[in-house]
């Protein structure tokens, strides 16, 4: 599905390289979760995938392979044949990564306007379809809601079903649950895997929060400092962290929850007894 | 470092030094000589721009370019003393109400969006019926006209700095307030101020020559750069060279000093940048 | 609906404001109108009777009634130094003045929101600098003696027109509006430079912020991003701005009217300053409030169409 080999940016007003060097692999409908500190480089790396880096204000070298094609030295035109068709992005903050102006409705079709010759009452059809997928309740009236008149979990949700709408192979998540609270997070976390189950859609899952990736991701690589320096399945990491690095990560969850949410590997229905109990 | 340099020296504010710096010293030479006496006539009328008359002669033989070079000055002081004035009660308005915030602040700032959204001009007028024409009137009505827009200004500067850490850590200590205002938080906002200024100056050379214009501004024997563009276009047809010569010299003055505020508001983003 | 009902009511109430503070001050600055209208060799008797007869002997508050309700009635008053109504010295200027005013600010609206669009897409290129130049020298041209050159070149020169002579608006309004035409040009050049620079800052904030990524994930192209989201993003500031243009071309038109010899509002109020017509100077300053508070208003009412956060009550 996804595989970047020896990815390095650098950007042209910073001294240290953002990403240096790292190489990844995400098969079909897998989730991968990338942890790291804010500034480890987690973000530049999906924004390289995304193809959304600004080229000319830093260097770049590598592959990033989507489906074989090489993200990082494709043309534009070409770039913009595969973002929000093949590549589906979700952001950090939902209130300002939507359009203030349009309407839930619109903002959730422009993929489809863009990459699908349908017809409107098509769109509209599978716009909703996707609103109910994320499990919004009452996707009619969502549809015709500006984003200042939603929440912040329900702005995220509709975030994801604009990124879901084309049916992408790959969707990208740049700490989609960072802005939202503990209760909605695991909302949200539960809806991502069944979206992973049911349409068989792969993710790059970035957070800085190692519990909230545990919670979702059966694979986990953990970055400091542009390098990827652990990598495994996330009982590994969790129970038998080898770098250092790790090792603080994990410890600075609380230790109540480390206890707990012991069963994890992304089951939907334990996870969420585990929130309910913890 | 090279780097450093270059940005220093961005393009704008270079040109912009160049041309206003050359246009003020020859106002301010023209303090203390002009080459011929401007108000004295002779027989060389309406002469076209020759090596004898830079500018011309108007149509009582006076020496069109010693008659700007002095009349200049006239507009120089207007605008300097009107943006002192502007700037330095709106500075205290803007520093008071940032500052203290509250009730005050709530009322001013409606005053100011009200009379802001007035044009200048006609704001201008309105007080010059009141006090009459006049150099020193002009000076008042303008400044008390452009008080607002820099209390606008300074509010936003001095608010954004009442939360910052050291001026908390100031206000721990038991700095007064006054203290706190004028010496912590003021020089923080001459970046903000200095553009504003250019802006200002601007505005107030614009304004003048404008009123003046109108004849209801500077008034004989007083003399400046809007009085005699008044003057020029009622010569237009003999002596088109007066009004151009004039016209340019204020265009001139008002884009050089647009282009240092220019320079300015770059040098200022590239340091947000670095 | 409801908010454009509120906004109509403060822009009325701010109207009434408006009216009662310039009343205020006029009546504290103009001195006696009876003296003025029957000049220093009045008897006592006489000037008693002409304070009667205007009614200067009332309270403040009923002369300030009697005289907002001749306002909106169409009774201005009586002009000191013309000895006519008020009203019918205004009216054919007005005429005039919005006529001019209008086709600048059409002109503007034309020209700045596609130079505007143009100049964002330079910004960051090699010719940015040169926009800035241009744009600041346009700037840089006081409006007068754009004007001045204008008149000389396309009157004087070319015979376009006869500068001075203005076509009599009622019996020749295409000729009235031709000559108007380079009025209106010379106003609205140095606020078009304005307005692009202002659009130019207003698009490229837009471009960097975090909803052109999102559209740019989706696969929009640039051009696509800001035809449909930056634009709209944009329009708000712009239409603030195009609303202070309202108001800020009126004020310019002062001096423009007075190089193109337009007989306008702005001519006539130079004139009454100069006459201390109080009278006319008040009515006219009313009126250009007026102006200036519901052009702001309409601008208000646009960008609620626009951006329905606004219609909250929130402020832009």
């Amino acid at each position: 599905m996804l595989e970047i080999k020896d990815l390095h940016v650098k950007f042209h007003n910073r001294d240290r390289e953002a990403v240096a060097g790292i190489s990844l692999k995400i098969e079909d409908g897998e989730i991968l979760g990338l942890v790291g500190e804010s500034g480890s480089g987690k973000s530049v790396t999906a924004m390289s995938v995304a193809g959304l880096l600004p080229r000319k204000k830093c260097s770049y070298s590598g592959e990033i392979l989507v489906d074989g094609k090489d993200m990082l030295h494709a043309k534009r035109s070409e770039l913009r044949r595969i973002q929000g068709k093949t590549i589906g992005v979700v952001f950090q903050e939902p209130m300002s990564a939507m359009d203030p102006l349009m309407k839930i409705g619109p903002q959730v079709e422009e993929a489809l306007v863009i990459h699908s010759k349908v017809s409107a009452q098509q769109r509209k059809e599978w716009a909703l379809e996707a609103l109910a997928a994320v499990e919004l309740p009452d996707p009619e009236s969502v549809y015709e809601k500006y984003p200042h008149e939603l929440s912040g979990g329900m702005l995220q949700r509709a975030m994801i079903a604009g990124a879901c709408v084309s049916k992408p192979s790959l969707l990208l998540l740049d700490e989609p649950t960072t802005a939202l609270d503990v209760t909605i997070q695991a909302q949200i976390l539960v809806m991502l895997s069944k979206l992973n189950r049911d349409y068989g859609i792969s993710m790059l899952f970035i957070s800085h929060n190692l519990n909230v990736v545990r919670k979702l991701c059966r694979r986990v690589a953990v970055m400091q400092k542009g390098l990827i320096v652990e990598e495994g399945s996330t009982d590994e990491i969790f129970y038998n962290p080898q770098h250092p690095y790790t090792q603080h990560l994990i410890e600075c969850i609380p230790s109540r929850a480390r206890l707990q949410a012991r069963p994890g590997k992304g089951d939907p229905d334990l996870l969420l007894q585990a929130e309910k109990t913890g | 470092m090279k780097e450093k340099i270059r940005q220093k020296c961005n393009g704008y504010l270079v040109a912009g030094i160049l041309i206003a710096g050359v246009i003020l010293a020859w106002i301010i030479i023209g303090h203390f000589y002009t080459p011929y006496d401007p108000t004295k006539m002779s027989r060389a009328k309406l002469q076209g721009p020759s090596a004898a008359h830079l500018f011309g002669t108007d149509k009582f033989g006076r020496d069109i370019f010693s008659r700007v070079m002095q009349g200049s000055g006239t507009t120089l002081m207007i605008s300097l003393a009107t943006i002192l004035i502007g700037s330095g009660f709106g500075t205290l308005i803007g520093a008071v109400t940032g500052y203290f915030g509250g009730i005050v602040d709530e009322i001013l700032m409606r005053l100011n969006d009200a009379l802001t959204a007035f044009p200048s001009i006609l704001l201008a007028l309105v007080i010059i019926s009141i006090l009459g024409p006049g150099k020193y009137n002009v000076i008042v009505a303008l400044g008390i006209v452009f008080i607002p827009s820099y209390a606008r200004v300074m509010r936003t500067a001095f608010a954004s700095q009442r939360e910052i850490n050291y001026i908390t850590s100031a206000r721990l200590m038991g700095a007064s307030s006054f203290r706190i205002l004028f010496v912590h938080m003021l020089p923080n906002t001459f970046r903000v101020l200095l553009p504003a200024l250019t802006i200002g100056f601007n505005n107030a050379v614009l304004a003048e020559a404008s009123m003046s214009f109108l004849g209801i501004g500077v008034m004989p024997p007083d003399v400046s750069m809007g009085y005699m563009l008044s003057e020029a276009q009622g010569m237009f047809r003999s002596a088109p060279w007066y009004a151009i010569s004039v016209g340019s010299i204020i265009a001139l003055l008002v884009f050089g000093v647009s282009l240092i505020g220019e320079g300015l508001q770059h040098l200022e983003k590239e340091k947000g940048v670095a | 609906m409801k908010y454009v009902l509120r906004r109509v009511a403060a822009l009325l109430l701010t109207m009434l404001l408006v009216s009662f503070l310039a009343f205020t001050a006029f009546q504290m600055i103009s001195g006696d109108p009876a003296q003025a209208i029957l000049g220093t060799s009045a008897t006592p008797e006489s000037l008693a009777l002409m304070r009667h007869q205007l009614g200067l002997d009332q309270p403040f508050l009923v002369r300030y009634a009697r005289w907002l309700t001749g306002f909106v009635t169409g009774d201005l008053g009586i002009s000191y130094s013309y000895r006519q109504s008020v009203m019918s010295l205004i009216l054919p200027k007005l005429q005039v003045t919005v006529c001019m005013v209008l086709m600048s600010f059409v002109l503007i609206v034309l020209l700045s929101l596609p130079l505007g669009l143009f100049a964002a897409q330079l910004s960051g290129s090699r010719l940015d600098w040169l926009h800035t130049v241009f744009n600041q020298l346009c700037m840089s041209v006081p409006a007068f003696f754009l004007s001045i050159l204008v008149s000389y070149l396309c009157g004087i020169v070319l015979k376009w027109f006869t500068p001075g002579e203005f076509p009599n608006i009622k019996s020749d309004f295409g000729g009235a509006l031709y000559h108007l035409l380079f009025a209106a040009v010379c106003l609205a050049i140095p606020r078009i430079a304005m307005s692009v620079r202002m659009m130019r800052s207003t698009i490229v904030g837009e471009m960097e912020k975090d909803y052109v990524r999102t559209a740019i994930s989706r696969g929009n192209d640039r051009s696509r991003v800001l035809r449909y989201h930056v634009f709209k993003n944009s329009l708000v500031p712009t239409v603030t701005f195009l609303g202070q243009t309202m108001a800020e071309i009126v004020g310019g038109g002062i001096v423009v009217e007075q190089v193109f010899g337009v007989p306008g509002m702005g001519r006539l109020l130079v004139a009454s300053i100069s006459n201390r017509d109080y009278p006319v100077v008040e009515a006219l300053v009313v009126i250009l409030a007026f102006w200036v508070i519901l052009s702001g208003t309409i601008a208000d009412l646009i960008n609620q169409g626009i951006d329905p956060r606004l219609r909250l009550g929130g402020r832009a």
